[in-house]
């Protein structure tokens, strides 16, 4: 992009170049993105290389200052990698478990919050009213609250002694069940926290759903079921995708949540990395969780790269005339 | 359908205002606009008409500066615009969606531009209002775009270019987002305030009766070229190619083979088919032949024994006049007829003019 | 309507009562949403008030302020709160600097790359953060950035990046380019065109990236401990302290003053959140 100051005077119009065309406007463009793409680079890209370095025993270069104060590690003999931690810990039986928790609160998490965030997308699209607006002002709170604060009451609500046993107690329900320092409370904390976002991809997906589609199958006697799924749900499928995706990858990588609402011991990968760090000083065995929890990350994202391209694909159209 | 004949002849021998000299555009990989020639005489309106993706818009934006040619020269008078970015040029542009800024007002939309070129204020504001009532417009000066009607935004993006004194006024199809008895309004207002002005405009439309109502001269264009350059009258009357007649106006084509009569040309569709016509004769041989529907001449075929035998296969009222389709040989031909003058099923066909070009000519274009 | 024999009355009315009862049970459902997202913090809200609560009860059997008193004389509280306000929009402007023409680019400047550096920037964004933090330690002590502030802020930036890329990519984006082409046609040149158009029609997506920046540093943690500790404790920081360390009213206490600014920065934002800009801004085009 060429920049150019105000010209002062009517008559001042010398020829000059239209702004560069071609390599010069992409050269630019490039020079323009690298700044957020370096300091993504140098700070989380470098340090995710010598993670994955680290966890194959190569302790030099980034990985020296950690190396020198851990503890139990596996350091690679002439420079050869090992999988010696990676043995460790996959065989660890109370891994195994907290994997499994991970994946366990993941995906009925997501389930949970994105039912409901379609439930309350479906409520605001066809019920236009004082509390249809006001649920859907509400529902998106949680995405402005710090997350300690968030996981907190979250905490506090499902105590023992929260909200939730006080009312089960007053309606005569004494022995309601206690969330708090459970995976159901972890769950209970992530359908919370990432309902927001949900709730807004799948608004906004269902609100571009022009009303003449959906009265053209009403038209044909489809019933609402039927609307649903041959119409309403395939139309939203990318913002759907998306909600998911961000939801999951939100919930596998937590850690102020399930290290407030969960329980101490069998908790998911977010706290039990945290932990084998700060408690038993095993930053190896750390790294090794946090490349799993990646590679379930990048596993929960190919949908969402795949639905973006497809509707990329779709929606992409030359600039210019004619 | 008749085509109105230019309110002012255009002004012969005048300066050119601007010259596209053999104009190339490539996008995407295709070959949008094609070694293109176009000379504007100054105050003349001049339409580019063409179907969607003939490079009419293509040209348009290249002559506005947002697009630069791969080849060629872009003169506007007599100075070598080819590589000027559009700021610098002495064009305004009136977008087909109008493109005005929907955070500014009325009147700061028409104002923005003088603003650049720090008009002063007082100066500035006399200027706008000017324009607004020329429009019509001086009671929305303090609305939004969103505030206010289709046919109104198009008024503000007119007045935002025509306060810049452009030497050209480019217009993008800007009647197209209207509705058809606007347009038609507009479209006359356009027309009024160009000549008023007598500024130099080139526009660009898809819809034939558009262009022939407001032009000085027509530019056809086609696969990226220019098919035909002349006025409205001349484009309708005279196409030189059978594109252009089948694109401006309705237009009867068929082969025949034409044949020389002392009182005119024949016109044999087959053996036992043949048109008279009376008008100016053709070239004869095999021909692609068209004749205009309000050229043919119908009459009972009781009352003539001229003309070939047709029979009316549908009779379609449009009001002032009927639209008839009347199989002759083994052609069906459309013709208009006043819709006074009543018709049998069995009439005498005849033409009173007829064009005609060499029938391998669609093959090669 | 396509149907032509009308249904008999009494079918009709079935469904009229059963179509009132799916809006009751509908309404009924949404209101419990409601309570779940809002009760924790209401509940959390009334315990900074509270006295003596005994369960069960639905209200504190006594009202106090005493807790604010002993969160507000606390030096190291007031502190940290002093250092999250300075530091938090400092992270927002320096994340702004870096993003925006970024931003801009990605939106109007197509380059080979581009998509595959937006995943990428988003992609980074799913390494679990402590593991990075594990790793970047040692670059920290590298490049002397370790109890710095400059560390803090690179730490806190870090999770800015994608909202400040993102959503204004998306709002860019969605500028008409006619909207541009009109402002250089009147005789504005790029950097006018960008600043008087582009900005402003962007302007709202742009605000919400800011709060949702702004949000994202001022609620980072981990790193913040890391890199920072014990020089710079910022709120969210104290906050972990707090938790179990003192009684919950005075957590409570403190969770109101921590949200204060992003309540405040919510009511300000919320009409643009629910019109779908943040929606646009996470679908890559």
């Amino acid at each position: 992009m060429t920049l150019s100051g105000a010209r002062a005077g009517e008559s001042a119009r010398a020829p000059r170049p239209v702004a560069r065309r071609g390599l010069g406007r992409a050269l630019t463009g490039a020079a323009l993105s690298a700044p957020p793409v370096l300091v993504i680079l140098l700070f989380v890209g470098l340090p995710m290389v010598a993670a994955v370095l680290y966890t194959l025993g190569l302790t030099g270069g980034l990985n020296s200052t950690i190396a020198a104060i851990a503890q139990h590690q596996h350091v690679s003999r002439n420079g050869a990698p090992t999988l010696a931690a990676w043995h460790e810990v996959l065989t660890d039986p109370q891994f195994l478990a907290s994997l499994w928790a991970t994946v366990y609160v993941t995906v009925l998490s997501t389930a949970i919050t994105i039912a409901l965030a379609w439930f309350l997308a479906l409520y605001l699209r066809f019920h236009d009213n004082w509390v249809s607006r006001a649920v859907s002002a509400l529902s998106v709170v949680p995405m402005f609250i710090p997350a300690v604060i968030g996981a907190y009451a979250v905490l506090t609500f499902w105590a023992p002694n929260g909200f939730f046993r006080t009312m089960a107690t007053q309606l005569g329900w004494s022995h309601a069940p206690t969330f708090g320092y459970t995976l159901g409370g972890v769950i209970i904390g992530s359908v919370w926290s990432n309902l927001p976002f949900a709730v807004l991809m799948i608004v906004s997906g269902l609100q571009g759903v022009p009303a003449g589609l959906i009265d053209a199958a009403r038209d044909v006697d489809a019933g609402p079921v039927r609307r649903f799924w041959t119409v309403l749900l395939p139309l939203t499928s990318v913002p759907t995708i998306i909600a998911t995706t961000f939801t999951a990858i939100g919930i596998l990588g937590s850690f102020t949540l399930p290290y407030i609402v969960g329980p101490t011991g069998g908790n998911i990968l977010g706290p039990v990395m945290s932990n084998s760090y700060t408690a038993f000083n095993t930053p190896q065995q750390a790294q090794v969780m946090a490349v799993v929890v990646f590679v379930l990350a990048a596993l929960a994202g190919i949908p969402y790269v795949w639905a973006n391209f497809r509707s990329g694909r779709n929606t992409a159209t030359p600039r210019g005339g004619r | 359908m008749t085509p109105n004949t230019p309110t002012s002849p255009p002004r012969l021998g005048a300066q050119t205002a601007l010259h596209l000299a053999r104009i190339t555009k490539e996008l995407g990989g295709r070959r949008i606009v094609s070694e293109l020639e176009l000379e504007v005489r100054a105050g003349e309106l001049i339409c580019l008409l063409g179907p969607s993706g003939c490079g009419k818009t293509t040209t348009l934006r290249m002559i506005g500066g947002f697009l630069t040619p791969d080849a060629g020269t872009i003169r506007i008078d007599g100075a070598d615009v080819t590589r000027v970015s559009p700021e610098r040029r002495p064009t305004a542009m009136v977008f087909q969606n109008y493109a005005l800024w929907p955070h500014m007002t009325v009147f700061d939309n028409v104002a923005f531009g003088l603003a650049v070129r720090r008009v002063p204020r007082a100066d500035r504001r006399r200027r706008v209002e000017e324009m607004l009532g020329m429009v019509g417009l001086s009671h929305h000066a303090n609305s939004r775009p969103g505030q206010i009607s289709g046919g109104e935004q198009q008024r503000v993006a007119l007045a935002r270019a025509l306060v810049m004194e452009p030497r050209l006024l480019l217009l993008d199809e800007p009647l197209s987002n209207l509705d058809a008895k606007l347009r038609v309004r507009v479209r006359e207002e356009i027309r009024d305030i160009q000549q008023r002005l007598g500024i130099t405009t080139v526009f660009v439309t898809h819809d034939q009766e558009e262009a022939l109502s407001l032009s000085d001269r027509i530019a056809v264009m086609n696969d990226g070229r220019i098919e035909q350059l002349d006025t409205p009258d001349a484009i309708y009357r005279h196409p030189s190619t059978p594109f252009v007649a089948r694109f401006v106006g309705t237009m009867n084509v068929f082969e025949a083979q034409v044949h020389d009569r002392p009182n005119g040309s024949v016109l044999v569709l087959d053996a036992a088919t043949s048109l008279p016509l009376a008008g100016a004769p053709l070239q004869t041989g095999h021909r692609l032949v068209g004749i205009r529907p309000e050229d043919l001449l119908l009459t009972p075929d009781e009352d003539d024994t001229v003309g070939a035998v047709g029979t009316v296969e549908r009779d379609i009222p449009l009001g002032h006049y009927r639209e008839l389709m009347v199989r002759v040989g083994g052609s069906r031909l459309r013709a208009f007829v006043p819709a006074t003058h009543r018709l049998p099923a069995r009439v005498r066909v005849s033409a009173a003019r007829a064009v005609s070009f060499a029938p391998e000519s669609e093959a090669v274009r | 309507m396509s149907r032509t024999i009308p249904p008999p009355a009494s079918t009709e009315r079935a469904r009229r009562i059963g179509a009132a009862a799916t809006t009751v049970g509908a309404t009924v459902l949404a209101v419990l949403i409601a309570v779940f997202v809002l009760g924790p913090l209401v509940w959390l809200g009334v315990q900074a008030f509270a006295g003596h609560w005994t369960f069960p009860r639905l209200l504190p059997d006594s009202w106090t302020l005493s807790w604010w008193h002993e969160v507000l004389a606390d030096a190291n509280l007031g502190s940290s709160i002093r250092l999250s306000l300075i530091l938090s929009p400092v992270v927002t402007a320096v994340s702004m600097l870096i993003c925006l023409p970024a931003a801009y680019a990605f939106a109007r400047m197509p380059f080979r790359g581009r998509r595959a550096l937006l995943i990428a920037i988003f992609a980074t964004n799913a390494f679990p953060r402590f593991g990075l933090f594990i790793a970047m330690s040692s670059l920290f002590y590298a490049l002397n950035l370790m109890g710095t502030a400059v560390g803090v802020v690179i730490v806190q930036l870090i999770g800015t990046i994608v909202f400040m890329t993102w959503i204004p990519a998306a709002a860019f984006a969605s500028v008409p380019p006619s909207l541009e082409e009109a402002a250089r046609d009147a005789g504005a040149g790029p950097l006018r065109v960008f600043l008087r158009v582009t900005l402003p029609i962007a302007a709202p997506a742009i605000l919400v990236a800011i709060i949702l920046s702004f949000l994202a540093a001022f609620d980072e943690a981990q790193g913040t401990f890391l890199v920072g500790a014990p020089e710079y404790i910022t709120m969210p920081t104290e906050m972990y302290n707090l938790i179990g360390h003192y009684p919950g009213q005075v957590s409570a206490v403190f969770s109101i003053l921590l949200s204060i600014p992003s309540v405040v920065l919510m009511l300000l934002v919320r009409r643009h959140v629910l019109s779908g800009t943040v929606a646009e801004g996470f679908q890559l085009r």
